[in-house]
């Protein structure tokens, strides 16, 4: 079989230089939607082992399982609370309630066109009814998260957590 | 007799036209560099990328043969979107800055020229030729229209790779078979005179295979025909996981749409 002949430099773009046009490319929200899907699986798959460690503390070290839950409350190792903290966790819970509603509703999308023989022909309809269920469900749930933000937790924060007994106290960092 | 009013393109713009260079002698990597093009609102863009050849720097290469929307040898990301620079008019374009690059995810031998190899090398293995051992008939193997209708959709395709390389999962992961393989695959699986399919379905059923599309669709609104990509490799993946072509039955689905 003859070869085409090779230009002896051609340019193979690097993995970066791909993604950088990749993200440039014009596939408009059908792209954008396949994106979020992948990244919203990612942080899901994220969220999971970060959850499996801090519910396997409950066996392993009961101790530990009270300062993880304490840490996503706002109160530091120091037994201090620290509103940014907080705020940061609460935003991050709100953006795991958003992965997790994004890639359910578009899962569904993306089950139409795989086994809904009429699925791929009602693309449009299907992405933008993603998005409406997306936003809507959002925009109410986005307060509920947020609101108990507005002041800082009603126990002392001070108290919590409680000293933990000594042979643990060494293995928790920062005291 | 035309008036001298009509003869003065009121759609005629100054285009800035701004190009992904490569010289594989001498750059590195590609480059942009900028032209100023006057053109008419009914110029197509190849008209543009030959203006600029012709009249300012003709060491601009390209590929262009029919220049008529046939051959598909002037597939190039136009804008940021895949397209043929034959089939878009001037006056069709958005802004008055035309951003051309070669198509994305082939090696690039110079300019807005690709290498074609690994496309070609992709759609030749889904063996894109009528496979039947049996006796042939005197005349024509006959076929219903019912049956012609089945795959008449993916009989459409150029090869101009405008699919294949606005596909995000090839740009990642070049030993994907692309979606012009996959369509000149279905053209063959669903015709009722081919006896082929199980083995391009055995070369389908492979995770560099159907199942690595992950329906982006840009496939879709790239084909310069019109083709429905991602419909005709779904249903490669529908008949993969039913086992059942349906080759009668099946036309009302797709057709009535």
């Amino acid at each position: 079989m003859p070869q085409t002949p090779r230009a002896p430099h051609a340019y193979q773009s690097g993995t970066l230089a791909r993604i950088v046009d990749g993200l440039r490319y014009g596939g408009g929200i059908g792209q954008w939607s396949w994106l979020a899907h992948r990244l919203s699986g990612l942080g899901i798959l994220f969220f999971l082992i970060v959850h499996i460690t801090d519910t396997f503390f409950v066996v392993f070290a009961p101790d530990w399982y009270d300062h993880t839950v304490a840490i996503y409350g706002g109160v530091w190792f120091d037994g201090h609370y620290y509103w940014p903290l907080r705020w940061a966790f609460r935003v991050a819970e709100l953006g795991l309630i958003a992965s997790v509603v994004f890639h359910a509703i578009n899962g569904v999308g993306v089950i139409l066109y795989d086994l809904w023989p009429k699925g791929s022909l009602y693309r449009k309809p299907i992405l933008w009814t993603v998005q409406v269920a997306f936003w809507g469900i959002m925009l109410v749930t986005t307060p509920i998260v947020l609101y108990p933000l507005r002041k800082a937790p009603d126990q002392p924060a001070a108290s919590r957590p409680a000293p933990p007994p000594a042979g643990v106290a060494s293995v928790v960092p920062g005291r | 007799m035309l008036s001298q009013a009509e003869l003065i393109d009121p759609q005629a713009r100054t285009l800035t036209v701004r190009i992904k260079r490569y010289n594989p002698e001498v750059d590195e990597k590609p480059h942009w560099e900028e032209y100023k093009v006057e053109a008419d609102g009914h110029d197509r863009v190849l008209d543009v990328i030959q203006k600029v050849k012709w009249e300012q720097d003709d060491t601009l290469s390209l590929r262009r043969s029919c220049a008529h929307g046939v051959c598909g040898s002037d597939a190039m990301r136009i804008n940021g979107s895949n397209g043929l620079a034959c089939k878009i008019l001037v006056k069709n374009l958005r802004s008055d800055t035309l951003t051309l690059e070669p198509i994305l995810g082939l090696p690039v031998l110079k300019d807005l020229i690709v290498d074609m190899k690994p496309f070609f090398d992709h759609y030749k293995s889904v063996m894109p030729f009528l496979v039947n051992d049996e006796q042939p008939p005197t005349a024509e193997r006959l076929q219903s229209p019912a049956e012609r209708a089945r795959f008449d959709e993916s009989t459409k395709c150029i090869l101009c790779a405008c699919c294949t390389t606005a596909c995000p999962p090839f740009w990642g992961d070049r030993k994907y078979v692309g979606p012009a393989a996959i369509v000149n695959a279905h053209r063959f699986i669903f015709d009722s005179r081919d006896r082929g399919a199980a083995e391009r379905l055995e070369i389908l059923n492979d995770a560099e295979g159907v199942w690595r599309c992950r329906t982006v669709f840009n496939c879709t609104s790239a084909c310069p025909r019109d083709i429905k990509v991602t419909q005709t490799i779904s249903e490669v993946k529908r008949l993969l996981m039913t086992g059942n072509i349906d080759l009668d039955t099946a036309p009302s689905v797709v057709i009535g749409n």
